[in-house]
């Protein structure tokens, strides 16, 4: 292996805790460490989650908002309040609607929530209603998706939570993904900043960090999310990621994502997307009808843990699409486990072993790069997961190919 | 006395903006700072802004009578910079300084989950000037967006284009299709549209600029800042690149309006009143943000000869730092507030409105231009009574120059003539009769004493007109931006003429005893702190004595920067003993006056000063002074007159004559007055109104004189034009040979680093250029007057003007820079020792000296 400069060789350290000095098993402990910055269920919710100020809010009247629904693009949770809630709640929230109730309706305002006040404890009792008193449930009334955005402004309509700090420049992930657009430095020192770029950033605490001039993925990191010190001053600068290290892509300077025919294709971004607590990161190969969607994914095999790269390929034209792998060296193909991924072995970053599943994707033997040959369906759906492991054991090779590989 | 004013007051009706306009503010989310970069409404009637900060938010509820009823929504985190925001079909788009965006919401919950890169076709490094705005639509779902040039140390003045399409304005289409637009901007804060759908782009003054400008876009044309022709084909084709420095030949496409300085230091986007009357009577025209001085400003655009040009007037001041406009259908106007860490006034941050309230205020309601005049048109109709004469309009003509200076203040200034005036029947428009008018001029004319017939002052008396062309002209006018010789060094062209009293060494040439030199700066309470510094004059009113001026008895402009404390004051001291002070009132908002006194304490005049930003701000006064005046018989009319009182180029107060009286004789000097305060003022300088230099004599730069000189050292010798421009090291000899008294006319400029003087025989030599702060700098008399503060600007031409007399024992000598004696001295010379007939000398050190005039005039 070629030796590491400076910075992988702290990241590898970062990743690796304190694992040489522990005396119990490696494996167990760097899972240990993959976790262990995750924030607690009980932290305080951090300051880039705003809490909207809503003091003395008043609400126009159902009717007229209501008759304005049609227009509406897209349906907003404050007029499905206003069209179901406010005969009770009130059309501000606070409880004092137009029907009296022998059991007064509950006030938001207070931030007071019979069931919790999370989006997915309010959104139970939206759709199940409270049963014996007259809240009823609008699970025939309502679409799973108008229950979420009534349930979002419900809860917009208690109290602010969090005080922000308008000096505060951390911006962190709760319970949605965030991204954020902007100037990337050099992951190594010496190597171009790229003025255009974006870090995701997922609720399993790992986050993403693009270049998007031409979309390649930099770098995998895992832990807190950004500093954006982007618009401080009179803006222009960097923003900051926060979290540690686990695997700097291609030495943080990699060549374009895709090989279209065996030729290095550009990769121009359609945009970024929430959906399943994931960001998925939209592109288009130059001069082709190819859309890629990349989400990056946590990965646990056992006690090993990793992340995954997960594409949805449309390939209209079923034109040959291969994938540069930037592994550190020549793979050896260790068995297929039973969700028919394909195993491959390299050496890792520092001293780590890395295990590299492919599923909708072969290796090419290729002599100094690791070139994967994706499926070339015109809906194609390719997973590449990363392990990272303090070396290689039988034990290891057991977990791998004896369990299923959970994402 | 007192009462006098008081029963003055009370029969003035004065109208206040807040009579018609009111503005209030949307509160912020708690501890959230609201930097607006874009603003439209949504379907619903929320509206949604972009942030300078990168997030996105909805207001529900933003035209709530109660402000504090909006609701906020935070619906997206994390754009690089959203300094534009368009709804187009209830979906958010937005230009980030990376990309153009749509966002989508997919689930309805208030949310962004889709952002969908429209494009990120231009080009960015990571200088943080690159910002882009936007982002208007046209009816074909284009979208416009302006992409601004680079700022890059050190001489961050040049604005610079280092990637594709900075400078321009871009067309965006549907599909993200790029269309490089029009080029030649500078920092396009602002795009818009008309009520005809035209787009429309704000600028910033600055290089190429000369104040802020209001653009019509059109394809393929350029309008004025070089740097960003180098992506246009043929110059692409040629491969070169703009200089820094030099004008391109390039056709240029005028500003549609030139806003005035005083008006507009920093614009904003620009917004067409298509509300149908609801924000009152100005059906289509544009609103107009503007962050320095923080307010709004109204345009008035036709089209003479097919182009847009028009009027302009301040429309409600004390908004607070607005950088977007936009309308509600309710006649809400929103303004959002950034200063981006540049100065603006406060606030700084955060969302108000501003609205009708339903009184129709006496305002210019539209100006036409005429082929001799305009025709202007009120609100309402002018009160039966008065009597209207070419005495209640004042006006001025005036042209920029377009360089690479950093703005430029106006040039060619001239009064024009209101020949005759007529008021329609109706009494609601006047027709303005001004014969002498031009094309390629801006026109500024006030209006006094106009009021309506139900007795509302005229609100905004005073308009700016950009006469591009006049109606049915035929051929090119002449561009108002008109191009000059580029100044050689920053700031030398805008200031011929001046003399710099305190700059560099400031209390070398004035006195300044008790004053203290510190940093500008104030604490919480707004008071002085004593830091040290080089910036700020300040007094301390118990202990400092008057800071006497060397400009007494001349006519000219004395220009000053004031930096005030809360509840401050400055007083300057005219040479009668008269004063004028100006006075901060330590209110919020703030407010200021300006009082003329006689030198018994008696009010000779005062007024409120329009656009006075408050305490800890700069702001830069001026005061046209002249001389008592006699009558034929000789008999004195007055101990002098101020022409005019500026604030910045607005005028507070003009033609306040001082009385005769029999209260103390002043000090024959202007002065600052330490007794008044406390306050704080710098670079403090003079522009006398006449600073010609006297006739006649040996023209010593004529090639007769030259061919008879003799160089030594390493001195080079140039001759650009017939002029003489000396560089290097070493002397140089004329032939002529000194008369015994005499002086000495000459108009010269030199390079900032040069050293050099010009001996005058008998031990007398005047001292030529400067380079560190503390040496000898012009107008410095060897052994007589030593001169360190910087009077004059390294490349700026200026006028040098040297009395020598010779009685028979003594020699003197006094000097003049730019009509302003500043060194004299004279020298004791010992029996039979003066010498006849030493010939003038230049001795050279250093730097690069140009004579444009050097004469010797015998005076017998």
């Amino acid at each position: 292996m070629p030796p590491l400069p400076p910075i992988v060789k702290e990241i590898v350290v970062n990743v690796f805790c304190s694992a040489v000095l522990a005396p119990i098993l490696a494996v167990v402990i760097f899972a240990a460490c993959w976790w262990g910055t995750m924030p607690s269920s009980s932290a305080p919710k951090p300051t880039a989650e705003v809490v909207p100020h809503n003091q003395n809010q008043t609400g126009s009247p159902p009717g007229e908002t209501a008759s304005r629904r049609s227009s509406i693009r897209p349906v907003s949770g404050r007029t499905l309040f206003l069209a179901n809630c406010a005969s009770c709640h009130g059309a501000d929230g606070s409880g004092q609607g137009e029907l009296v109730l022998d059991r007064p309706a509950r006030s938001f305002k207070d931030g007071g929530f019979s069931f919790g006040n999370t989006i997915a404890s309010i959104e139970r009792v939206i759709t199940s209603g409270i049963p014996g008193t007259p809240m009823p449930g609008f699970k025939a009334t309502l679409d799973p998706r108008e229950r979420r955005a009534v349930a979002r402004y419900v809860q917009d309509l208690g109290p602010p939570q969090v005080k922000v700090n308008p000096d505060d420049t951390i911006m962190s992930v709760t319970d949605r993904p965030q991204v954020i657009r902007g100037e990337l430095t050099p992951l190594v020192a010496g190597q171009p900043s790229h003025v255009r770029g974006l870090i995701a950033g997922n609720t399993d605490g790992l986050s993403w960090e693009y270049r998007t001039d031409d979309v390649r993925l930099l770098a995998v990191r895992q832990g807190d999310f950004v500093k954006r010190e982007n618009w401080t001053g009179r803006s222009g600068e960097p923003v900051r990621p926060l979290g540690r290290m686990v695997r700097i892509v291609g030495s943080g300077d990699p060549g374009p994502s895709f090989l279209l025919n065996g030729k290095p294709v550009g990769s121009r971004l359609l945009g970024t997307s929430i959906k399943n607590d994931h960001v998925s990161i939209r592109q288009q190969l130059v001069g082709t009808n190819i859309r890629i969607a990349e989400t990056g994914l946590s990965a646990t095999v056992g006690t090993m843990a990793g992340y995954e790269r997960m594409f949805q390929i449309d390939n209209p034209d079923q034109q040959k699409l291969d994938m540069p792998l930037h592994l550190e060296s020549a793979p050896e193909l260790i068995g297929t486990d039973q969700n028919g991924i394909l195993w491959y072995r390299s050496s890792g970053p520092g001293d780590l072993v890395e295990l590299t599943g492919l599923q909708g994707a072969t290796l090419v033997d290729s002599s100094d790069d690791s070139i994967a040959s994706l499926e070339n369906g015109p809906k194609a759906s390719v997973r590449i997961i990363t392990l990272l492991a303090p070396e290689w054991t039988p034990q290891l090779q057991q977990a791998l190919l004896g369990t299923e590989v959970s994402a | 006395m007192l009462s006098l004013l008081l029963s003055l007051s009370s029969l003035l009706v004065v109208a206040e903006e807040s009579d018609y306009y009111v503005v209030e503010t949307i509160p912020s989310p708690d501890g959230e700072v609201i930097e607006v970069g874009g603003m439209d409404m949504l379907p619903d009637g929320s509206l949604a802004l972009s942030t300078r900060r990168g997030r996105v938010w909805i207001v529900e509820n933003p035209t709530a009578e109660n402000p504090a009823d909006a609701v906020w929504h935070l619906f997206a985190d994390g754009l690089a910079e959203g300094l534009g925001l368009k709804v187009i079909d209830g979906e958010i788009h937005v230009i980030q300084r990376t990309e153009l965006s749509r966002l989508r919401d997919e689930d309805g919950d208030r949310r962004v989950d889709h952002i969908d890169t429209l494009t990120q076709d231009w080009g960015l490094t990571n200088n943080y000037h690159e910002y882009a705005f936007g982002l208007p639509v046209d009816d074909e779902g284009n979208l416009y967006v302006s992409l601004n040039l680079a700022f890059v140390n050190p001489e961050w003045w040049h604005g610079q284009s280092d990637q594709p399409w900075r400078g321009w304005v871009m067309r965006i289409s549907p599909d993200g299709e790029v269309t490089p637009f029009a080029s030649g901007f500078r920092s396009p804060c602002g795009v818009g549209r008309n009520a005809e759908g035209e787009i429309f782009v704000t600028d910033n003054q600055g290089d190429w600029m000369p104040v802020c400008p209001i653009f019509h876009v059109q394809e393929g044309r350029f309008y004025g800042h070089p740097k960003s022709l180098r992506w246009r084909d043929d110059w692409l084709s040629t491969g070169e690149i703009p200089t820094d420095t030099q004008p391109v030949a390039e056709p240029r496409q005028p500003a549609a309006i030139w806003i005035p300085y005083d008006w507009s230091r920093s614009t904003g986007n620009l917004v067409a009143d298509e509300t149908g009357g609801r924000f009152g009577p100005f059906d289509e025209q544009l609103f107009v943000a503007e962050l320095t001085n923080g307010m709004v400003l109204r345009a008035d655009l036709e089209k003479i000869n097919g182009e847009y040009q028009g009027a302009i007037w301040p429309f409600r001041k004390g908004v607070g730092s607005v950088c977007r406009v936009r309308f509600a259908e309710d006649g809400t106007l929103f303004t959002g507030l950034t200063n981006r860490g540049w100065g603006g006034m406060e606030p700084a941050h955060g969302l108000r409105r501003i609205r009708w309230t339903g009184v129709e205020p006496m305002e210019m309601s539209s100006v036409d231009l005429l082929e001799d005049g305009f025709e202007i048109e009120f609100t309402r109709p002018i009160a039966d009574e008065l009597e209207l004469t070419a005495d209640n309009f004042k006006a001025r003509t005036y042209r920029y120059n377009w360089w690479w200076e950093y703005g430029s203040p106006e040039q060619d200034r001239q009064p024009l003539e209101v020949a005759e005036v007529t008021i329609s029947d109706d009494r609601k428009s006047l027709i303005v009769r001004t014969p002498s008018l031009e094309a390629g001029r801006c026109v500024r004319m006030g209006l006094t004493n106009v009021r309506s017939e139900e007795g509302h002052d005229l609100l905004h008396p005073e308009f700016s007109y950009t006469v591009n062309q006049l109606p049915g002209q035929t051929g090119p006018a002449p561009m108002i931006a008109r191009r000059v010789a580029p100044p050689l060094e920053r700031g030398a062209g805008v200031l011929d003429g001046w003399v710099r009293l305190t700059w560099g060494d400031p209390l070398d040439r004035v006195n300044g005893e008790g004053w203290t030199l510190g940093a500008a700066e104030l604490d919480a309470e707004g008071r002085f702190v004593t830091k040290p510094g080089n910036g700020l004059l300040m007094n301390d009113p118990a202990v400092s004595r008057d800071m006497l001026l060397p400009t007494g008895g001349i006519n000219g402009r004395l220009q000053f920067s004031t930096f005030l404390p809360s509840g401050g004051a400055v007083g300057l001291g005219l040479p009668s003993g008269a004063s004028v002070v100006l006075q901060d009132h330590g209110t919020d908002p703030p407010a200021a006056t300006i009082r003329v006194m006689d030198s018994d304490d008696s009010i000779i005049g005062e007024w409120p000063v329009d656009f006075w930003f408050g305490p800890g701000q700069w702001q830069v006064l001026s005061f046209d002074y002249e001389q008592p005046r006699f009558d034929e018989q000789g008999r004195q009319l007055d101990q002098g007159r101020i022409a005019g009182i500026y604030l910045e180029d607005g005028a507070i107060a003009e033609a306040v004559q001082i009385p005769m009286n029999t209260g103390d004789v002043g000090s024959g000097v202007m002065s600052f007055l330490g007794d008044v305060g406390p306050g704080g003022i710098s670079n403090i300088r003079f522009h006398a109104t006449n600073r010609s230099l006297p006739g006649g004599g040996i023209n010593l730069i004529a090639d007769q004189a030259m061919a008879a000189s003799k160089r030594t050292g390493e001195l080079q010798e140039m001759r650009p034009d017939g002029r003489l421009a000396l560089s290097g090291a070493g002397t140089l000899e004329w032939g002529v040979q000194l008369p015994e008294s005499f002086t000495i006319a000459a108009r010269l400029r030199y390079k900032t680093g040069t050293m050099a003087q010009l001996d005058l025989g008998n031990g007398l030599a005047i001292h030529l250029g400067h380079d560190e702060v503390g040496e000898p700098s012009t107008g410095s008399l060897p052994d007589l007057d030593e001169v360190t503060t910087h009077l004059m600007a390294a490349g700026a031409w200026f006028n040098l003007e040297a009395t020598v007399d010779w009685n028979g024992s003594r020699t003197s000598m006094e000097v003049m820079l730019n009509g302003v004696p500043l060194s004299a001295g004279s020298l004791e010379v010992p029996d039979g020792q003066w010498e006849a007939g030493a010939r003038p000398m230049i001795q050279m050190q250093s730097g690069e000296l140009e004579f444009a005039e050097l004469r010797i005039i015998d005076r017998p």
